[in-house]
């Protein structure tokens, strides 16, 4: 299944999640006027994701070991916000 | 500490973002002096942020027939109209040891320069949290900040005299969200130099905002080296291709 879907959060900026799943993440576009550094980095959390089930805990845990094995700092948008999209995303 | 200053000139986007690019590569690899510089864009253009979508923010269609160009920066945050004749840009480009550590904090650092030359032409401007300056509760200014190799680059917009209809002909909204009740709730949300106090002109922002930037430090006027030129017409390639500006 393929979704598009759009979330504002609260006090951050504006991000678009493009995602393909089955009952794991097929393929995901993270985008939006947020900062990620280094930049590069959004590009590793993407990869991260592909084949990660559409767990809560899982997809979480993938994202924040992804920030702290690359040293990638989010500003404007957080793993929690891109977890529960991916999740809403889904149902 | 010498900071270069470059003098105020336009560009076309391609330019302005391979210059930006350069000079940070420059000073990455110690032969480009911290440098701050003010521009223009010449045609008009929108830039987005790196991690958008070019066909998503943009309506192409529209820049093609009203020669305004676009292209993708490397810094993050939102789209941006850039007005040949309604704003004003800076560049802030040096290694990451000159500014505060924190992200955050850098952009409070940075920002406070501009927010010091509005409110010495009496602009009671204010920084917002994480880029932007406003007044009240309108946004004047946007900024964005990348960090590679050491070297920090930010560069943002000050809106001078805005064209909201333009604008939003050029940036890819919805014919409902383009009605005449979107255009007042957006001039609810956005203001300029010109709306502040139409008696500021161009050149009097220019030189107070330059005079901000630089107080306190050493500067000398310069020009762009023959490296740096060099890569300028590498980049302009890169910044005007289809693989970077639609590679989201």
């Amino acid at each position: 299944m393929y979704k598009i879907k759009k979330y504002k959060i609260k006090n951050g900026k504006l991000f678009e999640i493009k995602l393909e799943f089955s009952d794991k993440i097929n393929d995901i576009k993270i985008l939006g006027d947020f900062f990620i550094y280094p930049a590069e980095g959004l590009e590793s959390i993407e990869t991260e994701l592909v084949n990660c089930t559409i767990k809560k805990e899982d997809i979480k845990k993938r994202i924040d070991e992804c920030l702290e094995k690359n040293s990638i700092e989010l500003i404007g948008i957080d793993s929690d916000s891109i977890t529960t999209a991916i999740i809403e995303m889904s149902e | 500490m010498i900071w270069r200053v470059l003098e105020l000139k336009s560009f076309s986007c391609y330019e302005n973002m391979a210059i930006d690019e350069a000079i940070s590569e420059g000073i990455s690899n110690k032969t480009s002096e911290p440098t701050i510089r003010f521009y223009k864009w010449n045609p008009s253009a929108v830039s987005i942020g790196r991690f958008q979508s070019m066909e998503e923010e943009v309506n192409i269609k529209n820049c093609d027939n009203l020669n305004v160009q676009y292209l993708r920066r490397i810094t993050g945050g939102g789209a941006v109209f850039h007005d040949s004749e309604g704003e004003l840009t800076y560049s802030i480009i040096g290694s990451e040891e000159f500014f505060p550590k924190g992200i955050r904090e850098s952009y409070k650092e940075i920002c406070g320069y501009l927010v010091k030359g509005l409110n010495r032409l009496g602009i009671c401007a204010s920084f917002a949290p994480i880029n932007d300056i406003v007044v009240g509760n309108k946004k004047i200014s946007g900024s964005a900040q990348s960090r590679k190799n050491k070297v920090l680059l930010q560069h943002g917009t000050i809106l001078f005299n805005i064209n909201i209809k333009k604008m939003f002909s050029v940036l890819n909204v919805s014919k409902e969200k383009i009605s005449d009740k979107m255009i007042a709730s957006v001039e609810e949300r956005v203001t300029s130099v010109k709306n502040q106090n139409p008696e500021i002109t161009f050149d009097s922002l220019y030189k107070e905002l330059l005079n901000s930037f630089t107080e306190g430090k050493e500067v000398v006027f310069g020009k762009l080296t023959e490296n740096e030129n060099l890569l300028v017409k590498e980049l302009i390639e890169k910044y005007k291709s289809k693989e970077w500006n639609f590679y989201r």
